[in-house]
């Protein structure tokens, strides 16, 4: 029949488009209603090229016909129940991305690195600029798909009325702003820190000497990565619910747990101190006894900075559970 | 311009319901897809086959007809559709839905007929 290629092109452009079950059934079907409608057209005579552009002109283009036959539930990667916020915090992070992305550039510029002394190494930290764009683009966009894929209901339960939360008074509300500053400022510090360690240096007058080990700090990244994002998913959660709730403290304090893995690694696989700056510091000191407590306190810093960390994710948790207790009454 | 928009968006948005309520209303014997279509349009109802072929389909998969391949009747082999007890059980209620609300719906838009 190959007359009728046109046909079987036409039918085959919608079906490749359908789930494999359905396709023959369909295509018969299909095949037999143009064969129907050709008739219809020229009767006994046998339909020309022009009756067979005529008719599947009329059926529609292939796609379309093809999204009729799909099932009523439209396939989407970020459906509308999510679309706002993914929107939102996208809009979040690519600016606060993009910010901390020129801001390490000019940094780098005014101390002057070797990082930025030729084109070269310009042209890399465009491309990484993109680079990380794109790379946050993929990740919120990945996250919120999966959620959309599983089902994931990020919203209040609006089934029951009865599970509608009372209206917020002021004090149980979380300002959007804090949290955007809080998102914002996490990831601007991420940046800086995994990009340009550097940054944080002592100088003498003459020469700046980096405070931390700028090479392990660069091997452990994934570990600030992941410890970044714990917090992040915390404040995302935060700023959708924009509220103290009991399920927020929940999450704050499960992320809040997750992340003393990261940070404990982080602070002890490598020496986070650069080792020239204890050196240095030392050399400024006068008497033996200064020096050992110096010293000391250098050796110990990773475990101060541990500390710290735990100290400040104890407190966060502390505090959510406490508004939650004191707001959320369902 | 805008006009007409308006009012053929509020025309198919009228009609998008009616069409399986027409289609119902003609299946009691097994009709095949195309000739259902020039049933339909001799008795008024446009309904294009690229919206009525899906919809038999979807009308198929949940319970509501019955389809069955006729490679016998011509040279053409043909799939019919019939409704199901299923079918008619639903085709009776939406029936009577929708002659109860033609009867309310003329009486608001056309109240002195009516009384």
């Amino acid at each position: 029949m190959s007359e009728y290629d046109l046909i079987e092109r036409y039918i085959y452009a919608v079906t490749k488009k359908l789930p494999k079950r359905m396709r023959e059934d369909i295509s018969k079907e299909l095949y037999s209603l143009i064969m129907d409608m050709l008739e219809s057209r020229c009767g006994e005579i046998k339909p020309t090229d022009k009756d067979i552009r005529v008719v599947l002109t009329e059926l529609g283009t292939p796609s379309d016909l093809a999204n009729n036959y799909l099932p009523e539930k439209v396939n989407y990667l970020i459906g509308p129940e999510y679309y706002q916020a993914y929107k939102t915090i996208l809009l979040i992070v690519i600016a606060a991305t993009s910010f901390g992305m020129v801001l390490s550039g000019c940094i780098l510029l005014i101390i002057g690195s070797d990082e930025f002394n030729s084109i070269l190494n310009f042209m890399k930290w465009i491309g990484n600029t993109f680079f990380s764009i794109i790379m946050v683009f993929a990740f919120i966009t990945f996250f919120f798909a999966f959620f959309e894929r599983r089902g994931i209901k990020i919203d209040i339960n609006e089934n029951s009325l009865d599970e509608l939360p009372p209206v917020p008074s002021k004090e149980e509300l979380i300002p959007r702003s804090g949290t955007i500053f809080s998102i914002s400022f996490s990831i601007i510090f991420c940046i800086l820190f995994l990009l340009i360690p550097q940054i944080f240096s002592f100088t003498d007058g003459k020469i700046w000497i980096p405070i931390f080990n700028v090479s392990s700090i660069q091997h452990m990244w994934y570990l600030f990565i992941i410890y970044m994002l714990c917090s992040l998913l915390r404040d995302f959660y935060k700023f959708h619910i924009g509220r103290y709730t009991k399920k927020l403290a929940i999450i704050s304090i499960i992320s809040n747990l997750l992340s003393i893995i990261p940070a404990y690694l982080f602070t002890h696989t490598y020496s986070l101190m650069n080792h020239d700056f204890i050196i240095k510091i030392s050399s400024y000191l006068n008497t033996e006894k200064d020096t050992v407590f110096i010293l000391f306190i250098m050796n110990n810093i990773p475990s101060i900075f541990f500390a710290v960390i735990v100290f400040a994710l104890i407190l966060d948790s502390v505090t959510t559970a406490i508004k939650a207790y004191q707001y959320d009454n369902s | 311009m805008e006009k007409d928009e308006i009012i053929s968006s509020i025309i198919l948005e009228l009609r998008r319901g009616t069409i399986i309520l027409s289609v119902l209303s003609q299946l009691d014997l097994p009709v095949y897809g195309y000739n259902l279509v020039t049933q339909l349009s001799e008795k008024g109802i446009s309904v294009e086959a690229n919206t009525l072929y899906p919809l038999l389909r979807r009308l198929e998969s949940q319970g509501i007809l019955i389809s069955q391949w006729d490679t016998e009747e011509s040279t053409k082999p043909r799939k019919y559709y019939q409704k199901t007890q299923f079918g008619e059980e639903i085709y009776n209620i939406i029936k009577k839905h929708w002659l109860d609300n033609v009867s309310i719906i003329n009486s608001l838009i056309e109240p002195e007929v009516s009384l």
